[in-house]
């Protein structure tokens, strides 16, 4: 499986009211900036993170919080992690 | 029954100047509703220039000890991580500012976990006769380390200061402080830091502009703040038999109303029981948890014989809990003119 921008934007219009976002008129690009396009804090930011951590059943480590400053870097970032996870799944089974 | 610490008189001092969220907006990119919806914060306290950290908790101090009666005050200390200076401790200036020259006196530095560490130290000095009755001021002038021009902190943090006085007493009685479950992780210093002008990062003329000032790492702070507060209030709650049903009113460290609004809805308690008290004075760090329970008290959310669960998270990373039951206590008007805003 690998996630691609497409799937994170419908990730985050999943979740867009209880963040309070609005994507209207938003373009659905690779360099969408959650904080600077989307206008989402910190906090919004950590909650969206966290809903994917949860949908994909992965853990975002502390060091790589701060690599996600676009929609395609989150995308990037939980490809990685669910691969790593497949990987290791593999490796074990 | 064992002898311990007891709260016996509450104060608080705010600045009367406050910055509101259309004055950031007019030197960054935000806006009143953008900063209001995501932090419950409509203006945060700013204390004038001629305002240092002791002259802050000086009056929260005196506030509290207007309504004193107890045995002698010997020790004194503040929690802060805005000192007024490096060197000395702030504490010695607030004791002689309130006419406790002589009392042992010292600082906590533990950031937004400072007064429950405090909290703690107090309870310890008293149960093992060190103390008899001591003054517990946090005290914060945050504008100091802010850097103006940061959209993460400079809408967050608020100056202003709160005091408690505790005396010996017995575990028993309402007020009593029992066990303060303290935590911390060093591995997570850079959640919020002030780089520039400690032992490590001394001061550069080339330094970014910023380096003085605090960081702070929103995302992490988040996750990491939840978590630790959720946890240790379990613990807390656990070791005295309680659940959350049994606690009246949480009253966490203000640090943002999403962030005690999140600590509530994990706890399963309804954000009704959850204290909030940022709007008009935003994130006092080490002051905010008297702070919330001075402005309770004098308002009158609080008055004698609640069950109240207390936790906090501050850089360090450090944290705290603790379950107790508010004293009733004396509520005099204030006497300077209603300076205790």
């Amino acid at each position: 499986m690998t996630l691609s921008t497409d799937d994170i934007f419908e990730d985050l219009r999943a979740i867009s009211d209880q963040l309070d976002i609005d994507l209207e008129d938003v373009q659905v690009r690779a360099d969408v900036s959650l904080e600077d396009d989307l206008g989402m804090d910190s906090l919004a930011q950590m909650d969206f993170l966290v809903f994917l951590e949860r949908k994909y059943l992965v853990s975002i480590p502390n060091d790589q919080l701060n690599d996600m400053a676009t929609i395609g870097e989150v995308a990037h970032t939980v490809n990685q992690l669910v691969r790593a996870k497949a990987s290791l799944e593999g490796a074990v089974a | 029954m064992a002898r311990t610490a007891v709260i016996s008189t509450v104060g608080h001092y705010l600045p009367q100047r406050r910055e509101a969220n259309d004055e950031l907006a007019q030197r960054m990119d935000t806006s009143d509703e953008w900063v209001r919806t995501r932090t419950g914060i409509a203006a945060r306290a700013r204390a004038g220039a001629d305002e240092a950290t002791s002259d802050l908790g000086i009056k929260a101090a005196q506030h509290a000890l207007e309504n004193y009666r107890g045995p002698a005050i010997d020790t004194v200390i503040v929690a802060t991580t805005t000192p007024d200076m490096k060197c000395p401790a702030t504490a010695p200036v607030v004791a002689t500012g309130v006419g406790l020259t002589g009392a042992a006196s010292f600082d906590i530095n533990s950031a937004c976990t400072g007064y429950l560490a405090g909290l703690s130290t107090a309870a310890g000095l008293i149960a093992t006769g060190n103390s008899e009755a001591v003054l517990l001021v946090g005290a914060e002038k945050y504008s100091t380390i802010i850097y103006e021009y940061d959209r993460g902190t400079a809408p967050i943090f608020g100056d202003g200061a709160a005091a408690m006085v505790l005396q010996a007493g017995d575990s028993g009685e309402p007020g009593a402080i029992g066990r303060v479950h303290l935590g911390s992780d060093g591995t997570l210093w850079d959640l919020a830091y002030v780089e520039a002008g400690g032992a490590q990062y001394p001061r550069r003329p080339d330094e970014d502009p910023h380096a003085p000032f605090l960081r702070m790492n929103g995302r992490a702070t988040y996750r990491h703040a939840v978590a630790a507060m959720v946890e240790t209030c379990r613990l807390a709650l656990r070791e005295q038999g309680m659940t959350t049903d049994d606690v009246d009113l949480l009253v966490a460290h203000q640090a943002n109303y999403r962030i005690l609004k999140e600590v509530a809805k994990e706890l399963g308690i309804p954000v009704e029981r959850s204290v909030v008290d940022l709007t008009d004075i935003g994130n006092t760090a080490a002051a905010s948890i008297p702070m919330a329970l001075s402005r309770a008290q004098q308002g009158g959310t609080l008055t004698g014989k609640e069950t109240l669960l207390l936790t906090a998270f501050g850089a360090g990373a450090s944290w705290g809990a603790t379950v107790l039951t508010w004293p009733e206590l004396t509520t005099d008007v204030p006497s300077n003119g209603g300076e205790y805003r």
